[in-house]
């Protein structure tokens, strides 16, 4: 009796390790959802959507983005508002070290923006184009050596572009391949925009809600 | 029809690799060895790179001399087409390991009801092992019936069987992501790769798909590429997302 219920106890753990839950204790600690003052932290490989008022959204961003690099992490950001050249600017008055960040541009192309070639930016023709992004998101991971986190600008964004259904098996097929490569990341969402069915989805595939 | 793979053989003997990196995997080995290897999709959806790629890989990583025969394309748009993903055919046809060769659909057809002469000689000219045919909906049009159809592609299949080499067709056709249809073209080769280019939004995605196998198990995954300037890259981890 004692021998099986260890092993369903062990079969419980090895079905959260998979999908990439994390042990405390006996028991698996509950999913965190709440308010922070301060910037997103990801842990490693933690997955974390940071939901942001409207007009902190950037800046909340900017700060989740520079508290990753400062523990050592490389940024693959799936750029979603903002083009290359904007975002490279910001980084630096933020003092963000862009050998350090990698700009998935989902901006710039679309919308006829000057196009600045650099080796740390890939331009995508189309936010609706999801299936391009998730190859470009693997392409980008797989090219960076290191600690690497993901972090996509802005799930409200691309949400206005795409089909909820559609957004969603994108969500899920990102995160499934960041939990594969083991890859943390940061989603950011804007509190009170499109796509609140979405958003439920999102949350129970994520580690950590952090509301700032 | 290509050699039957017995059990436990080594697939080398049986397969050709596809030049294409993760793809011969998901077709359980490779191209049909000298067998008929149909690739279709819409204007646009790859199919000459696809091939070109796939002669290229053969020459350079296998040592395997190919031949590209053209119904359609002038050889500057194809040798042109070929640089845009890296490969050099002026280079290749200097070192005698590669050759073009261009024919009307009429002449085609004039040259199969005389055995293929022209033809062969083009390919036996370099020995070429692995041969590209581009395209065929263009020699399938000159006929006037289904039935002269059949027997136009009965004649040329004939015909691409007794030289022994792998042929890799090409055939300009709008498939259906949800259709299962082939046709008598797809009965007749021994393997089937769909080419898709799908809409999505403003743009479009592209997918391909092993329709066929005639020897082996293959995959049933619809499978995301990419054509880049190294040629077309495929993701069999990931999913296409409409």
């Amino acid at each position: 009796m004692r021998s099986s219920r260890r092993s369903m106890a062990g079969k419980r753990a090895s079905s959260r390790k998979a999908r990439g839950g994390k042990m405390r204790g006996k028991r698996a600690s509950p999913k965190k959802e709440g308010r922070s003052k301060g910037p997103a932290t990801p842990e490693p490989d933690a997955i974390v959507l940071l939901e942001a008022d409207p007009e902190d959204a950037g800046k909340r961003g900017m700060a989740a983005i520079k508290t990753g690099i400062s523990k050592g992490g490389k940024a693959v950001i799936i750029s979603a508002n903002r083009p290359y050249k904007t975002l490279m600017a910001a980084y630096r008055k933020n003092g963000i070290d862009s050998q350090r960040v990698m700009v998935i541009d989902c901006v710039s192309k679309p919308n006829n923006a000057e196009i600045e070639e650099a080796d740390n930016v890939l331009y995508l023709e189309s936010l609706t184009d999801l299936t391009d992004i998730l190859l470009s998101v693997r392409d980008a991971i797989g090219a960076k050596a290191g600690r690497q986190f993901i972090f996509l600008d802005s799930i409200t964004t691309m949400l206005i572009y795409n089909k909820p259904d559609t957004y969603a098996r994108f969500i899920h097929n990102l995160l499934t391949m960041m939990r594969v490569k083991r890859v943390g990341g940061i989603l950011l969402y804007v509190a009170g925009g499109a796509g609140q069915e979405v958003r439920a989805e999102i949350v129970q595939l994520c580690d950590k809600v952090i509301k700032a | 029809m290509a050699k039957k793979h017995p059990k436990g053989a080594s697939k080398t003997d049986y397969f050709a690799r596809t030049g294409i990196a993760g793809l011969d995997s998901l077709m359980g080995g490779g191209f049909e060895a000298e067998g008929t290897n149909l690739i279709r999709g819409s204007t646009g959806s790859g199919k000459t790179l696809f091939c070109l790629q796939s002669l290229v890989s053969a020459c350079d990583r296998y040592d395997e001399c190919g031949a590209f025969i053209s119904f359609e394309e002038s050889k500057e748009s194809v040798y042109r087409s070929a640089k845009g993903i890296g490969c050099d055919l002026s280079a290749l046809e200097k070192k005698g390991k590669f050759v073009f060769a261009r024919y009307s659909p009429h002449e085609v057809a004039a040259i199969i009801k005389e055995g293929g002469g022209m033809i062969r000689d083009s390919i036996e000219a370099v020995g070429a092992k692995r041969v590209a045919i581009d395209s065929l909906t263009a020699y399938s049009l000159l006929f006037e019936t289904p039935y002269e159809s059949n027997e136009g592609l009965l004649a040329l299949f004939e015909i691409l069987n007794r030289w022994k080499v792998t042929t890799l067709l090409t055939d300009e056709k709008d498939v259906d992501i949800s259709s299962s249809e082939s046709g008598r073209l797809g009965f007749l080769s021994d393997s089937i790769i769909h080419l898709y280019n799908v809409r999505t939004g403003q743009t479009r995605a592209r997918a391909m798909e092993v329709v066929k196998m005639r020897h082996a198990v293959h995959s049933n995954k619809l499978i995301p590429f990419k054509i880049e300037k190294r040629g077309i890259v495929i993701y069999p981890d990931m999913q296409l997302l409409v």
